[in-house]
């Protein structure tokens, strides 16, 4: 087996006002794609700002390659690349080109590089005839994609999507889940905050469920823990609800 | 409000170094301020021409200019009638004067030129090649944070449209709700500004969490400039306009018709 | 750790930018004459950003404008309309921005303090403007004034106590 590139350990952070993540324990493998199922308020959000150092632990631990996330938090934020919920209030460059550069810049990478780096990031998803767009213009799966961009340029070892799917329509949402399984099957490690499970669960490796306490409910492969879903809140897929047989899995 | 008038393209306008174009632009800004009519009417030519080149419409640039036209009409004839001096014609009792009418016509030229230049200016440059600009001009300026005044300029570049749909939004909000017909005009900013800073104060909330998602560090990248024979060309070209706009004309002319 | 940055101020200051432009735009008709609500978002940008970053805020803006984009009033930009017959109005932004802050902390941001603390900043404003028109259009004193600071008190004072209002609202919302 290989090593686990996140660990987490026991981590808790509550919030005074109510709310928060109690005693999660789980580790990420390379190559992984895990959904993180869970009613609204569970916590998702909470849990995934603390793989990259965005929440620092309240007790417990999140360690990267073995290291404390909090020791070096520069390389947690660029090993870990972090998809949020709202397009519209994370994209900092005001064009499509920029938006994408602003990642490396900071690492103060060599400028050819930037380029080279931009330029290939967006081929990949799709984006190079946008390349001087004001992002404001562009449509909502577009908007996506471009902060997906503006992530996987930094070569992340792990990219987490908070709720990806809000604001998309239904045609814009498989064209996203086929991008993120290209990725994931190109070798790269996902992590998905969802509620909405109906296209993504067949793609996915693993999923964990969190309870409305925010504690870690379920830890195992998706096709297994279709019966779970109900009672923590979540929406089954419709293939589940109608008695279907599931298409087939992906991963 | 278009801020966004850039027009895509590839004229050696265009391909321009910014830094150039910017201090271009501010040269010849001012030697107009100094320019007489003949001066104006060089800069005119050659503004026609490099508005031509651009490709940019000259019925599309004065259906973007009616309204500064418009005004300019009235200063014109503001002009003409404020300034004492030898009665030219009357007109209904008002006078207008010889001077009157020259210096409002001299005036009015200038602040045409000006802003001709200021769109063709802007109708070829890209608004994220500005901040480099910037950056670039502010680096030797001390006790300034040139690589901060970037990214705010980004930024504020960024924030532009999110402000103007929310602003749109919100007063039709406010108008679906009869809001337009408060009388009391404290309240009918409050009930307009108070949500839109609300609004973009979250906006600016999350976009402080995605900058650190995402490294953000002042310790950056330079943005790159691509100089080449162009730009000094162009500054060669723009010096020389700038000399003969400046020139005192009218002397040589008065020498050679009065001594 | 990384060095830390004032990233939140530089982005609301950044915001605030982004309203002054826009504040040329977003009119508000009252009585005849519709108010136009960029020297409020001035005054604003004192009360809530302090000083400091008020002041890099109207200089960033007054910087773009220089730099050629759109921002003045009436779209339009650059040098020539910085240093023009109405430069003053724009140049006294800066030590507006920056008395109506250092008064409003002074004051304790509370909204007495803040009402005057924007009337004052205001008075900078003409105070910049007025003899500026004077000069370029060598007018009187009284025609300046008439032309260029009566027509526009009535709606600075409804600007002003809107701002004050604003500000006591607003500041809670944002972190510095
Ligand atoms: N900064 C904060 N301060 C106080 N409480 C917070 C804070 N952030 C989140 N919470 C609370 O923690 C709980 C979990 O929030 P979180 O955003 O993690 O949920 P989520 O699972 O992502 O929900 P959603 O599906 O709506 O995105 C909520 O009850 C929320 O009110
Ligand atoms: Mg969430």
């Amino acid at each position: 087996m290989d090593h686990p590139i996140l660990e987490i350990d026991h981590l808790t952070h509550l919030f005074t006002s109510g709310g928060g993540i109690q005693n999660i324990s789980f580790q990420v493998f390379p190559k992984e794609y895990i959904l993180v199922a869970g009613p609204n308020g569970c916590g998702k959000t909470t849990l995934i700002r603390h793989l990259n150092g965005l929440l620092l632990p309240a007790s417990g631990d999140v360690r990267l390659h073995g290291k404390p996330v909090k020791s070096d938090i520069t390389t947690a934020r660029r090993t870990v690349g972090m998809v949020f919920q709202d397009a519209d209030t994370q994209i900092v460059g005001d064009t499509v080109y920029d938006e994408v550069a602003f990642g490396p810049e900071n690492l103060k990478m060599p400028r050819h590089i930037i380029q080279q780096k931009v330029m290939q990031t967006l081929a990949r998803l799709d984006l190079s005839l946008l390349k001087d767009r004001n992002p404001a213009t562009l449509s909502g799966g577009e908007k996506r994609r471009l902060t997906i961009a503006g992530i996987l340029v930094m070569d992340p070892e792990i990219i987490v999507l908070d709720e990806p799917f809000a604001n998309l329509d239904h045609p814009s949402s498989i064209s996203l889940i086929k991008t993120i399984q290209a990725l994931n099957q190109g070798g790269q490690t996902i992590i998905m905050a969802t509620h909405d499970l109906e296209e993504v669960i067949t793609c996915a490796t693993r999923m964990l469920i969190l309870d409305r306490q925010g504690c870690l409910a379920r830890d195992g492969r998706p096709g297994d823990l279709l019966l779970d879903l109900a009672a923590h809140g979540i929406k089954e897929p419709c293939f589940f609800r109608m008695g279907y047989s599931a298409p087939p899995w992906q991963a | 409000m278009n801020i966004f008038t850039f027009h895509c393209g590839s004229t050696a306008l265009h391909r321009l170094d910014v830094r150039y174009k910017t201090a271009l632009v501010c040269m010849v800004s001012l030697a107009l301020l100094k320019a007489g009519f003949a001066g104006c009417f060089v800069c005119f030519l050659a503004l026609s021409w490099l508005v031509y080149a651009t490709g940019i419409s000259y019925i599309h640039l004065a259906a973007q200019l009616k309204w500064f036209i418009l005004l300019l009409g009235i200063m014109f004839i503001a002009r003409s009638l404020t300034v004492q001096g030898t009665p030219f014609f009357s007109f209904f009792g008002l006078v207008f004067t010889h001077e009157g009418l020259a210096q409002g016509a001299l005036v009015v030229m200038r602040f045409f030129l000006v802003m001709i230049t200021g769109l063709l200016f802007s109708a070829t440059t890209r608004p994220a090649d500005l901040k480099s600009a910037a950056q670039w001009y502010l680096k030797p300026i001390p006790f300034v944070p040139e690589k901060r005044v970037a990214i705010m300029i980004s930024l504020f570049l960024r924030f532009l449209p999110l402000i103007l749909t929310q602003a749109q939004q919100i007063s039709d909000a406010v108008n679906a709700r009869c809001g337009n017909l408060n009388k009391n005009p404290v309240r009918r900013i409050r009930y307009l500004v108070l949500p839109l800073l609300k609004k973009i104060f979250l906006a600016a909330d999350s976009l402080c969490l995605a900058m650190d998602a995402r490294c953000y560090s002042e310790d950056r990248t330079d943005p790159v400039f691509e100089t080449g024979k162009n730009e000094m060309r162009f500054l060669g070209a723009g010096l020389f306009l700038c000399l003969v706009m400046i020139c005192p004309f009218h002397i040589f002319v008065k020498m050679t018709f009065w001594s | 750790m990384p060095p830390a940055y004032p990233l939140r101020p530089m982005v609301n200051t950044a915001l605030f930018v982004a309203l002054i432009s826009v504040g040329a735009f977003i009119a508000i008709p009252i009585g005849p004459v519709p108010i136009v609500l960029q020297n409020m978002f001035v005054l604003l940008a004192g009360l809530i950003l302090g000083p400091a970053w008020g002041l890099a805020c109207v200089g960033i803006y007054l910087l773009t404008g220089l730099a050629g984009l759109p921002v003045f009033a009436g779209g339009t930009s650059g040098i020539g309309k910085l240093f023009g017959p109405t430069g003053g109005y724009l140049l006294g932004y800066l030590p507006a921005v920056l008395v109506t802050g250092v008064l409003s902390r002074a004051l304790g941001k509370r909204l007495g303090g803040d009402i005057l603390a924007a009337v004052a900043g205001s008075m900078v404003v003409y105070a910049a403007g007025v003899p500026w028109l004077k000069i370029a259009f060598s007018l009187s004193w009284g025609k300046a004034v008439a032309a260029g600071m009566v027509p526009f008190l009535l709606g600075d004072a409804v600007k002003i106590a809107a701002a004050a209002v604003i500000a006591g609202k607003i500041r809670p919302l944002v972190k510095l």
